[in-house]
């Protein structure tokens, strides 16, 4: 997918919210809503002490989140949740057939421009919060967190995307959207409070904790190495392509 | 009352085939379902074994969250936007010309799907229990789980109602989808759904124990732990009669000012 076709299929997008503005204004009301109310659960476990995890310090884990994950649901989320219709119904026809890479499109091709609201509340929460725990992260650890939130982002894509492949192998995969979404929840809660197993899987195969969690402990000055995260990110796109170009295979077209 | 009774039967068992050739699809829902509290109870476990000092015990916050998604299940419903579509599409118009109850349908696919998904959200609970197994009490009193049945049936009647509620809006409005969002994100943190009621600061607890929300998911679960005062029955009664009252005088309302799209 190119730049020109993605920033036209951005436009096409944003043409589409504005014909029915209401409802995008609403949408967006409550995606903010969502985040604002997903604070509470985070805000009531660190108001019951135990850890170091203060009440502004999981603001700004809450913030993170909702950037992520309202990045997510703009660009990703949208798609992948098209998956199940696209294989049962044989739309995947009309994007094989386009002169561009079948996956990348068929995982970036539809966007819910109403979603970004929660990036700039998220922001918002990641500015009050970092203000009132009093913490003035520098350039290189905004970067090196930037960079954990980009892997964390990429790397819940990845498996959300491979769990919407499922499509291709089971009749009633549709579900499956919302489990990767609930998995994602976990992500909003500081990695401390996870223990052995879990945090073990929320910071490799399912790394919902790399995409606000880790980010935030890294704007703190915890240092997370970052040397293992690129080749194991590489590798997850990898086994991501091989398993698209597998399941595509299997795909018989429902509509001929 | 019969016939409607006999009716209801007919379309709960229809239903329920036409369900069961969709089993994989309800059981990953019932997945889903179970992750929300399966989560909160490792975080909680881990802030507990970390020091933290919730306001109730480890064995009543075990038991809450791991049948909550149970009741949240049983209460849950999800005929508003179906409904807002056969008023917007004129498919109400089949309905109205029948000799029973336009919800009839509705109300048999809420049964039926449940009855189905109880059997699937099982396996789940099970294995989220048996890892809780140290901190899971279940009441062994008869007397609570008689009280319990009781409020969780009204839970489900009443968000069946609100549901309904929401779905004559599209008497009036184009799109609903805005609106069952926001009720879904209220209804998601003030029903104790996500997180118990009791686990809030004290100073919003007076305001949590009366609001509707807290009656279609957390009492029912109060009265099997064994929390709940006399005078919950009753604002879980008046809730009642405000949803469902209020549910029939914005559908009746709403018929008349229905055209019928397809008329």
């Amino acid at each position: 997918m190119t730049p020109r076709l993605f920033w036209a299929c951005l436009k096409q997008a944003i043409r589409r919210d504005l014909q029915f503005r209401s409802q995008t204004a609403i949408n967006a009301l409550s995606s903010i809503g969502d985040l604002v109310l997903g604070v509470v659960p985070v805000l009531i476990l660190t108001g019951a002490g135990g850890t170091t995890w203060t009440g502004p310090l999981a603001v700004v884990v809450v913030g993170v989140f909702g950037i992520s994950t309202g990045l997510m649901d703009c660009f990703v989320r949208p798609n992948l949740a098209k998956m199940h219709g696209y294989v049962r119904q044989g739309d995947l026809d009309l994007i094989l057939i386009r002169p561009v890479n079948a996956q990348v499109f068929a995982t970036l091709r539809w966007m819910e421009p109403a979603e970004l609201g929660r990036v700039l509340s998220g922001a918002a929460m990641v500015a009050v919060g970092l203000h009132l725990a009093d913490v003035r992260p520098g350039p290189g650890l905004v970067l090196q967190a930037a960079a954990w939130a980009a892997i964390g982002f990429v790397g819940f894509s990845l498996l959300w995307a491979n769990l919407a492949y499922s499509a291709f192998w089971f009749d009633s995969a549709d579900p499956i959207n919302e489990i990767a979404s609930q998995l994602r929840e976990a992500g909003k809660y500081p990695i401390s409070y996870f223990t052995g197993a879990a945090r073990l899987v929320l910071m490799t195969l399912a790394p919902a904790g790399l995409v606000a969690a880790v980010p935030v402990e890294t704007l703190t000055g915890a240092t997370s190495p970052l040397l293992f995260a690129v080749p194991a990110l590489a590798a997850a796109m990898l086994l991501t392509r091989l398993h698209w170009q597998l399941a595509s295979r299997r795909y018989s077209s429902a509509s001929s | 009352m019969t016939r409607q009774l006999r009716l209801l039967r007919i379309l709960t068992v229809q239903e329920v085939r036409m369900m069961m050739n969709h089993r994989g699809w309800l059981f990953l829902l019932q997945v889903a379902n179970v992750l929300p509290p399966a989560i909160a109870l490792l975080v909680w476990h881990g802030a507990v074994d970390q020091g933290a000092d919730p306001p109730v015990s480890t064995t009543y916050l075990t038991s809450y969250l791991v049948l909550v998604s149970v009741v949240a299940m049983v209460t849950s419903s999800w005929t508003s936007g179906f409904l807002a579509a056969s008023i917007r599409l004129g498919g109400l118009n089949s309905w109205l010309v029948r000799p029973c109850s336009t919800h009839l349908s509705y109300l048999a696919n809420n049964s039926a799907e449940k009855l189905l998904k109880l059997g699937l959200i099982a396996p789940p609970v099970v294995v989220l229990g048996l890892v809780f197994r140290h901190d899971l009490r279940l009441p062994g009193e008869p007397q609570r789980w008689l009280h319990f049945l009781p409020a969780l049936i009204i839970a489900a009647a009443m968000t069946f109602a609100f549901d309904i509620l929401i779905g004559s809006l599209a008497f009036w409005m184009e799109d609903i989808a805005a609106i069952d969002r926001l009720r879904y994100l209220l209804a998601r943190l003030l029903s104790g759904g996500l997180v118990p009621l009791a686990l809030f600061p004290a100073v919003f607890q007076p305001f949590l124990a009366a609001q509707p929300f807290r009656f279609l998911v957390s009492f029912p679960l109060e009265v099997l732990l064994g929390t709940t005062h006399a005078i919950d029955y009753a604002y879980q009664a008046g809730w009642f009669v405000v949803l469902v009252g209020g549910a029939v005088l914005v559908w009746r309302r709403g018929l008349r000012d229905y055209q019928g799209a397809g008329a």
